[in-house]
């Protein structure tokens, strides 16, 4: 066996050579992590919560896009309401729902009719109705026409009244000191125009009347790839990211931004599915241009829960509009890459995610139609394929541990070890048929985006038992 | 053991990547194992850690209740030598949120218990060397020295507040600024200056330990602060409502270059009922910095006159909603909430937005009134 070409050995080597530096580059952003949080544990411990309190915290709005809320609202917005922020205006947007979201806040809240002075920064849709809560006057609720979640933000952004926003997913939970501690970066630096925070799965969590009061881990397989996933990719490679500046994404269920810097960027862009990543590459690429000195920041603990599909229908249609996205962002702001002044965005993040976030899906299928081919075609024995794709495997789960590590250092004792068990077998598992099934919706969402498919949001079904218990 | 020698047997005559991918995989296998083992270690060492603490708190928990209800205890519990770093953590927490008859008890238990010893034996440099895993212990100590104090461990915390060690440092400074110890000003300062990344905490716990005092003592090094801690000092002497402390602001404010600092500084001025200030806040409604503008518009709310609603006005047509309401508020204010006072002004205005955004302010105050 191994009769192979020099064509064969070269596409072998290339793909060997992907594999190495895709999973070397993660494992070198989990170690700047990794130092990354230690210094940053080591800040809190030394200066402790008390300092928190500055009595210098800037207003911040918090805007709450909801549409077809009417069963949550009210938990959600109990839930952002025990948030520990000394100046603080909540801002329901509602999109236009055909529920009956606007009937429960005018009730449960006491909502009335108030005049307002908006002055339209970013395009949105017309809002028909302004109401200020008798109960709570920090509470707004904007009745506005449908127009998708960033056209609602957009309305919110023109209506807030703060220098600061804060964006939350009606369906998230947010741990009380979370907003205190990401907008610290506003307040040691001018510079800073978004942060950003850790969101984590809910799923498997107990939250009663808007506090979590439990932490766990889903029963759910299909969430426990994500939850896997979660803390690999999205948790500890933000925080690396973040360490290097080159940090291209803000988490649309938890980000707080600086309102000026929003508008001049044009604010969030209707046509486009992944708003939150293409919000971000825009505002580098304006802040740019205009020579204005910024910084993107990700604090590791304030932490956002936000449940996670458990249906694989929904599992589908989220992964293809997440990769749409990525492609759409990447596309619109490709003059950013390699640009004078970008720095570590134009120079490594953004060719990374185009390397190693956008293309890879078709290289993962090349790889295994290439293997296939070889296998096929007796040029290669079955231990060979075996040997090349456990060290696939064992690099996966390398990378998962060491966000594990990462985890367990973060919140000590959180994690139960059967737990830790548990997600160390869903590591191994992962590799045979969640990442090949993740690697064909992402290849459709590339297709939907290069045929210009019409894209709908579609129905986000979640299980809310967590919500609602 | 024998499939790893056949696997290394079929490997002789394979090209290189096979093998660079077999020991590959060998390599990962041992680096996840290495990680998994040290994430044990890590849980291991943290439950044994709480396990400790339980330990001593269920020995101690009777003993505690019987001095807070004011009677002796059964029984002092025996601790364990490994054991005393857990007891000083649990009996400094106790100490802390003691009243003053139970603080007293617990000072003399802490005799009983030997507990000076205990601290003197962690402090003492020529006994115990600085060892990384000793900081945390020598943290509490040092934490513990602010209630039995004695002669010799003032000249332990300044020579603690040289240490390399951040945490050592902070926790003596901040010792030494509530017990007052003689020259401990100088030791801050330079403390600061040797973290200047960590200045601004430091300077924050140490100033909250020494309250208003400290910043009395501060102020002439005001201008060597690094300007998180001016932030700071400006901070707390608006929660000190120390009206001597205004001449300090005032010159601050004349000298300072930075925004934040003037917003800072205008808000905090503005909660002082002293005359000539709103001579000194107007200009600022003109500055180029927005956050310096709202704060000024603000503190015109509090300090200002009927005369200065024309300085306010053109505020009311900025793009910016926060600054265009500070301002309405601080006209609202100033017109004494006189509806008939704002109509006047509101039907001058050409901008629909500064008339609605009067309107809006008006009708928020006197609903809030109502």
């Amino acid at each position: 066996m191994l009769n192979l070409n020099g064509i064969e050995q070269f596409i072998i080597w290339a793909f060997l050579t992907y594999v190495i530096l895709c999973s070397g580059s993660y494992l070198i952003l989990n170690l700047i992590a990794f130092d990354s949080l230690r210094n940053y544990l080591r800040q809190q411990r030394t200066h402790e919560d008390e300092t928190l309190y500055t009595g210098l915290e800037p207003p911040i709005s918090v805007i709450v896009p909801a549409y077809n809320e009417g069963k949550t609202i009210v938990a959600s917005l109990r839930s952002i309401l025990q948030l520990n922020y000394p100046n603080m205006e909540i801002v329901v947007v509602n999109d236009g729902s055909t529920d009956n979201t606007v009937e429960v806040m005018k009730s449960y809240f006491e909502m009335e009719e108030f005049p307002e002075a908006p002055r339209i920064s970013v395009p949105c849709e017309p809002i028909r109705k302004v109401y200020l809560s008798r109960r709570l006057n920090n509470l707004r609720l904007i009745d506005k026409e449908n127009g998708g979640k960033a056209d609602a933000i957009n309305a919110g952004i023109n209506l807030s009244r703060s220098p600061l926003f804060c964006c939350i997913d009606a369906d998230s939970v947010l741990e009380p000191s979370s907003l205190l501690r990401v907008v610290q970066p506003f307040l040691t630096s001018s510079r800073v125009v978004a942060t950003g925070g850790t969101v984590r799965v809910a799923n498997g969590c107990k939250v009663k009347n808007g506090h979590l009061i439990s932490r766990g881990i889903p029963k759910n397989p299909l969430a426990l790839f994500q939850l896997v996933e979660y803390l690999r990719a999205f948790l500890f490679g933000r925080i690396g990211w973040s360490r290097i500046r080159g940090l291209l994404i803000i988490s649309g269920a938890f980000g707080v931004f600086k309102k000026r810097a929003v508008v001049d960027a044009g604010g969030y862009a209707k046509d486009t599915i992944g708003e939150d990543m293409e919000l971000i590459l825009r505002m580098y690429r304006t802040l740019n241009k205009a020579g204005v000195r910024h910084r993107i920041e990700f604090i590791p603990d304030p932490v956002c829960w936000t449940e996670v599909p458990e249906d694989l229908k929904v599992f589908a249609s989220q992964r293809k509009r997440w990769h749409r996205g990525l492609s759409e962002s990447l596309y619109v702001n490709r003059e950013l890459m390699f640009s004078k002044g970008s720095g570590t965005v134009g120079w490594v993040s953004f060719p990374f995610f185009i390397l190693f976030e956008w293309l890879s899906p078709f290289i993962e299928l090349a790889g295994y139609l290439f293997t296939l081919y070889l296998f096929t075609f007796g040029k290669i024995s079955f231990i060979d394929m075996t040997i090349v794709f456990s060290f696939a495997v064992m690099l996966s789960v390398l990378l998962s541990v060491v966000s594990f590590l990462l985890d367990e250092i973060t919140f000590p004792g959180t994690t139960r070890i059967r737990s830790i068990a548990v997600l160390l077998v869903f590591s191994f598992l992962e590799c045979f048929g969640y990442r090949q099934l993740n690697m064909l919706y992402k290849i459709q969402g590339s297709y939907d985006w290069f045929a210009n498919k019409k894209h709908e949001w579609g129905e986000m079904t979640r299980s809310g038992s967590w919500q609602n218990q | 053991m024998a499939l790893y020698y056949d696997l290394i047997a079929y490997l002789q005559d394979k090209p290189q990547f096979l093998t660079i991918a077999f020991w590959g995989t060998v390599a990962m296998t041992v680096c996840v194992i290495i990680v998994l083992a040290y994430l044990v270690v890590f849980r291991i060492s943290f439950l044994y850690t709480r396990y400790r603490r339980r330990r001593v708190e269920d020995a101690w928990n009777d003993a505690f209740r019987y001095l807070r209800a004011g009677e002796e205890p059964l029984s002092y519990p025996l601790l364990p030598r490994s054991d005393k770093p857990v007891f000083l953590e649990f009996w400094l927490e106790n100490r802390k949120l003691a009243d003053t008859r139970f603080a007293a008890m617990l000072d003399e238990l802490a005799k009983r218990v030997a507990l000076h010893h205990t601290i003197t034996d962690i402090l003492d440099p020529g006994k115990v060397e600085i060892l990384p895993s000793k900081v945390w212990l020598q943290g509490i100590a040092i934490a513990a020295v602010e209630f039995v104090d004695r002669g010799e461990t003032r000249e332990v915390l300044l020579q603690t507040s040289k240490s390399d060690n951040l945490y050592l440092v902070v926790q003596a400074c901040t010792v030494m600024a509530r017990l007052k110890v003689k020259g401990f000003e100088k030791e801050i300062i330079q403390t600061m200056f040797r973290f200047p990344a960590d200045a601004p905490e430091i300077f924050a716990r140490v100033s909250q330990a020494g309250g208003s005092e400290v910043l009395h003592v501060m102020q002439p090094f005001l201008d060597r602060l690094p300007h998180h801690s001016i932030m700071n000092f400006i901070s707390l002497a608006e929660e000190s409502h120390d009206e001597t402390l205004v001449p300090v602001l005032l010159f601050r404010l004349q000298r300072t270059q930075h925004q934040e600092e003037i917003a800072a500084l205008l808000r905090t001025l503005s909660q002082f009922e002293q005359p000539g200030l709103r001579e000194i806040i107007v200009p600022y409604l003109r500055h180029e910095n927005l956050y310096v503008r709202i704060q000024a518009a603000k503190a015109m709310g509090h300090v200002g006159i009927e005369a200065d609603i024309e300085a306010l006005k053109p505020l009311l047509s900025e793009s910016e909603w926060w600054l265009r309401y500070r301002a309405a508020r601080a006209i609202c204010r100033l017109c004494d909430l006189q509806w008939e006072k704002l109509e006047a002004i509101r039907s001058k205005l050409s901008d629909k937005f500064a008339r609605d955004i009067l309107q809006h302010a008006y009708e928020e105050l006197d609903w809030c009134s109502t």
